[in-house]
């Protein structure tokens, strides 16, 4: 699910790129918990990790990275979610079961 | 009696409480030599020391980027963003091998600390301690000391430092 959320992030806006930091607001997760997904993603080709273009010699900062999803990563991370929303959602036997008022009126 | 002993007791403790919180604002508001602000940035340098050596730049320039970042939000007391930022790297800090592993494929790393060091003798220490680079054998809280004081007893072994971080990789 923390891999799903973390999706849900980006896919809210693809062409938004995401600083790790500003995940960690959003998603409540702490960095030892995000950083691993990002990894992972990265690895698979779903997320794209780039620099930040500042001028290090007048910014007196470090330079950021920040994650985008990739072509692949968009329509993957799409597939993944509706599959999962739909293995999250109950079946109508299951809703009987648990509710039996659905349906019955 | 029991009425005057409490209050001497809590006086007391609000005094003492009052002169660390002074002492640790002090200490987090000024820019010290060896300050608590260079807490998160030594325990991110440890943090990329469980990397392997490839991953070690890039992913230590990111995450210093981003402890840069949480270090200086504008609206939060110097001690909630200090705390913050030791959370931060602390959380780095555990899950870096994990990382390493993610970042590259791998199912298991066999990097975790910084490589075991060759054995030595006590006599070879007692007779030859010049000889030896000291850094190499330094014991974890010296080495903890060293990268948050930014202090070293040799110089001549080590790499230079990264200008943003100050630590050695």
């Amino acid at each position: 699910m923390a891999v799903a959320t973390v999706l849900r992030m980006f896919l809210d806006d693809v062409a938004q790129p995401r600083y790790g930091y500003e995940l960690m607001q959003v998603t409540g997760f702490p960095s030892g918990k995000l950083y691993p997904i990002l990894a992972r993603l990265e690895a698979a080709g779903w997320l794209r990790r780039e620099r930040k273009i500042i001028n290090a010699s007048t910014a007196a900062r470090p330079p950021r990275y920040w994650y985008r999803l990739t072509e692949h990563g968009i329509a993957s991370a799409r597939y993944g979610l509706a599959v999962l929303r739909q293995q999250m959602t109950p079946a109508v036997g299951t809703a009987r079961r648990t509710h039996p008022e659905v349906g019955l009126a | 009696m029991n009425g005057t002993r409490l209050m001497i007791i809590a006086v007391g403790s609000a005094t003492l409480v009052g002169v660390l919180n002074a002492t640790v604002a002090k200490l987090t508001a000024t820019e010290t030599g060896c300050g608590w602000e260079r807490l998160p940035h030594a325990l991110l340098c440890l943090a990329a020391r469980r990397l392997r050596a490839e991953l070690r730049q890039d992913r230590l320039a990111e995450w210093a980027g981003e402890l840069h970042e949480l270090l200086s939000r504008p609206h939060a007391r110097s001690v909630i963003r200090l705390v913050h930022g030791i959370r931060y790297a602390l959380g780095l800090l555990w899950v870096a091998p994990t990382i390493g592993r993610e970042a590259t494929n791998l199912k298991h790393s066999t990097r975790t600390w910084a490589r075991p060091l060759p054995p030595v003798s006590i006599r070879d220490l007692w007779h030859s301690s010049e000889r030896i680079p000291a850094r190499r054998y330094r014991g974890a809280s010296s080495f903890l000391a060293m990268q948050v004081c930014g202090r070293s007893r040799s110089n001549e072994f080590e790499p230079p430092r990264s200008p943003f971080t100050g630590c050695r990789l």
